[in-house]
């Protein structure tokens, strides 16, 4: 997993001619808003990617897929933004959680198998020895 | 016991692999106490006694035990001082390694 890797989202460079559609239209826009006319079909048609913009848990590819063939309002921001910032996923443990759960797993059981020992010794030999603790906390 | 969390956690070591080890020495020991109070009164005749429905009252006792016994006098430190040793050899075997810094 890649944590912290910036992608830049551009526009769908498979197609040469969008680009400078694109550009045309942002133009035209630009210039209707200018006059104070209405720019019909200016705003909103260019080819962004979208749905991976902000954060993600997915891996490159499923960014990468995830913005070809959309779109997004705003013909004016093609090519320009910044995102897909893949995190690691925090569902999955790290490995010294998973070591810690595996000693602590095997420490119950070394001290079950110690508190058998020490309490049979003693039942058995009416011989009480507190060294034992030594042993059992070694 | 020290070992054995040693052993599972793969050589990692560190303050709550201690305090694990630490706990889990201190049970083990403390806790005997219980089967041998046990045996020792099924000699004296006492098979009557709902031993399972004493069983959390028995696990306090366990535990205090190490405690108790300093009312028995010279005995009771020195099973307590044992314990303490037996603890201590627990905290550093689980202990993370130091690394060497070389110059």
């Amino acid at each position: 997993m890649i944590v912290g890797k910036r992608y830049r989202v551009g526009p769908n460079l498979a197609c040469g001619s969008c680009v400078a559609k694109i550009a045309a239209r942002a133009k035209a826009a630009a210039i209707a808003a200018a006059s104070g006319t209405t720019g019909t079909g200016t705003v909103g048609t260019g080819p962004v990617a979208a749905g991976a913009v902000g954060v993600s848990t997915a891996n490159v590819s499923t960014v990468g897929s995830a913005m070809a063939g959309a779109a997004l309002p705003g013909a004016g921001a093609v090519g320009t933004g910044t995102v897909g910032v893949v995190t690691a996923d925090p569902v999955q443990p790290t490995g010294e959680e998973g070591s810690f759960i595996q000693g602590l797993v095997l420490g119950v059981i070394a001290a079950a198998v110690g508190l058998a020992f020490y309490a049979a010794f003693t039942i058995i030999t009416h011989f009480y020895v507190g060294y034992v603790a030594l042993a059992v906390g070694w | 016991m020290g070992s054995a969390i040693k052993f599972g956690s793969k050589g990692v070591g560190g303050p709550k692999y201690q305090i694990a080890a630490v706990a889990l020495t201190y049970a083990a020991i403390s806790l005997a106490e219980v089967p041998i109070l046990v045996a020792r009164a099924m000699e004296h005749g006492a098979s009557e006694i709902d031993w399972a429905g004493m069983a959390p009252k028995l696990i306090l006792w366990g535990i205090a035990s190490p405690f108790l016994e300093l009312q028995s006098g010279v005995f009771g430190i020195i099973g307590l001082v044992i314990l303490f040793v037996g603890l201590r050899i627990a905290w550093r075997v689980t202990a993370a390694k130091r690394r060497v810094a070389s110059a």
